[in-house]
């Protein structure tokens, strides 16, 4: 059932981000264009009847336009893709088409899992195209020289310290993929909470979702007082080293790891044992 | 015989309101019920929670011998009183949909009601009237060869001659061993083709009855008896 769910969901999303990553496309590629013509503008002949103030103002101006338009789109794609899945299961799984979803003969586990696994999909393309946007800006100036300049800095500050440098490497990877599961499941669970109040559901999701934010910040707050704390009483040689870095990183992965599996849990219990469709 | 819909003293309240209480009742094979109330009686509710779409408070659904959950669903078929599908989804492609997951599902049939009530499968739910999308609803849910189905308020937004199509499908649609429960204000429409009928008053059955007994005994139409009942 899930392989069935999976396919419509895609199908359905697809129609939110496909547009979306064209335009962003579109937008990058224009401004890739724009800025190159900018840089060129005295190999093009067409420039040549203008005078240079009018050359620059005219490669100038596009190349601005679509810097400016650029930067916008790329606040929207991390922006619309959260909104896009949000309202996504808000709409399929706690409004009249819940009635649908909650009708199949699937387990409500199921629905949360397929739910998750294409939004961590889509969170997914949209980083990566937001990455490969940044190479194809970059592009012919630089981009690989700069790529293997950093992996030698890495390297060569981690130099006898392989083994620590590919757990950093390993540690950021998982942080990066439970924030993509973390994200989304939040969400999920605040509109659980919220499906249960019998009047304002939207604003019981909403109160649910600030409580948990204010929380895990006072949550942070303490830990990181804590963390500094024991870090200033270690000695020097520790601090530097990038053993206590790792330490660090795996304490807030293995907290976000706990999270995850506390969102979902919660999540799958209310679904399953608490629906209360409108 | 063993009722295929089993419901003991069921109780499902929001916050301080009572929507059910201590709700029993029984519907047996091959039966056609009318669950008929006033506004706010509680037959959507108890639709609801025969689906799966609410959780008890008190009580037990069974529905041939399962509790309520993946085993009912597949025996199951639900139509709710609003629009429960993606606007923007094509008909034919809705019939995909539930020919996916349903494996009781006929997609011949679906197709010929649709013809019968002109209804374009080429088209998505966004560009139909409200009577039209609840047509599609319904073709959906009666083309599944299910044990039970529940039926809220299935005729409403129809047209009269739909209607007459509507319910010749839901009388063909019958069989021995798979019961229709139908909660309706049109009674005077449904009243041909019931067999038994349920009044539900504040969450409670006032009557359960046969509607041939309804007849003999008092002498009325089910639509005559329920204007008395219900009387403001």
């Amino acid at each position: 059932m899930l392989k069935k769910l999976l396919k419509y969901e895609y199908f359905i999303t697809a129609r939110y981000f496909i547009p979306l990553y064209l335009c962003f496309i579109t937008i990058t590629l224009l401004n890739k264009l724009f800025k190159e013509l900018d840089l060129m503008q005295d190999n093009f002949q067409v420039f040549d009847s203008l005078d240079g103030i009018s050359k620059e103002l005219i490669t100038s101006a596009f190349r601005n336009l679509t810097n400016y338009l650029y930067a916008l789109f790329l606040i929207a794609m991390f922006l619309l893709t959260t909104i896009f899945l949000i309202y996504r299961f808000y709409k399929n799984m706690t409004c009249d088409e819940a009635y649908l979803q909650f009708t199949l003969p699937v387990k409500p586990g199921t629905h949360i899992v397929n739910k998750l696994l294409v939004a961590y999909t889509w969170q997914l393309l949209t980083f990566l195209l937001v990455f490969f946007s940044f190479i194809v800006l970059q592009a012919g100036h630089g981009v690989l020289p700069f790529f293997q300049s950093l992996q030698s800095n890495f390297f060569r500050l981690f130099a006898r310290q392989e083994g620590q440098a590919l757990l950093l490497i390993a540690l950021l990877f998982l942080i990066a993929l439970l924030s993509f599961l973390s994200l989304p499941l939040k969400f999920y669970m605040c509109m659980g909470i919220g499906q249960l109040f019998h009047k304002h559901r939207l604003l019981g999701a909403i109160g649910c979702y600030m409580g948990l934010y204010l929380l895990l910040r006072f949550l942070s707050v303490i830990f990181f007082v804590l963390y500094t704390m024991f870090i200033l009483r270690t000695n020097l040689t520790f601090r530097s080293s990038f053993i206590s870095l790792n330490i660090f990183l795996g304490v807030i992965a293995s907290f976000m790891l706990l999270l995850v599996i506390g969102y979902f849990s919660i999540t799958i219990h209310l679904f399953k044992n608490k629906l209360n469709l409108q | 015989m063993n009722p295929l819909l089993n419901c003991v003293h069921v109780t499902k309240s929001f916050g301080s309101f009572t929507a059910l209480s201590d709700l029993s009742f029984q519907i047996y094979p091959g039966r056609i019920v009318g669950l008929l109330g006033p506004n706010g009686s509680g037959k959507s509710t108890f639709m609801k929670l025969a689906s799966g779409l609410l959780t008890l408070d008190q009580g037990e659904i069974t529905i041939h011998g399962h509790a309520v959950g993946i085993e009912t669903k597949k025996i199951v078929s639900y139509l709710p009183e609003r629009t429960y599908l993606d606007e923007w989804t094509k008909v034919s492609a809705l019939i995909d949909y539930f020919g996916d997951f349903y494996k009781d599902f006929n997609k011949n049939k679906a197709y010929e009601m649709l013809q019968c009530l002109c209804v374009s499968p080429k088209e998505s739910l966004k560009t139909m009237s409200k009577g039209t999308k609840e047509k599609v609803q319904l073709i959906l849910v009666m083309s599944r060869d299910a044990m039970l189905y529940l039926l809220d308020e299935p005729i409403g937004g129809v047209d009269p001659a739909s209607r007459d199509y509507i319910l010749n499908k839901i009388i063909t649609n019958y069989h021995e061993h798979g019961s229709i429960l139908i909660t309706t204000h049109l009674i005077q429409d449904i009243e041909p083709i019931l067999d038994d009928v349920l009044f539900i008053q504040n969450g409670q059955i006032t009557l359960s009855k046969s509607v041939d007994d309804i007849r003999s005994q008092e002498g009325k139409s089910i639509d005559t008896l329920f204007r008395e009942v219900f009387k403001c």
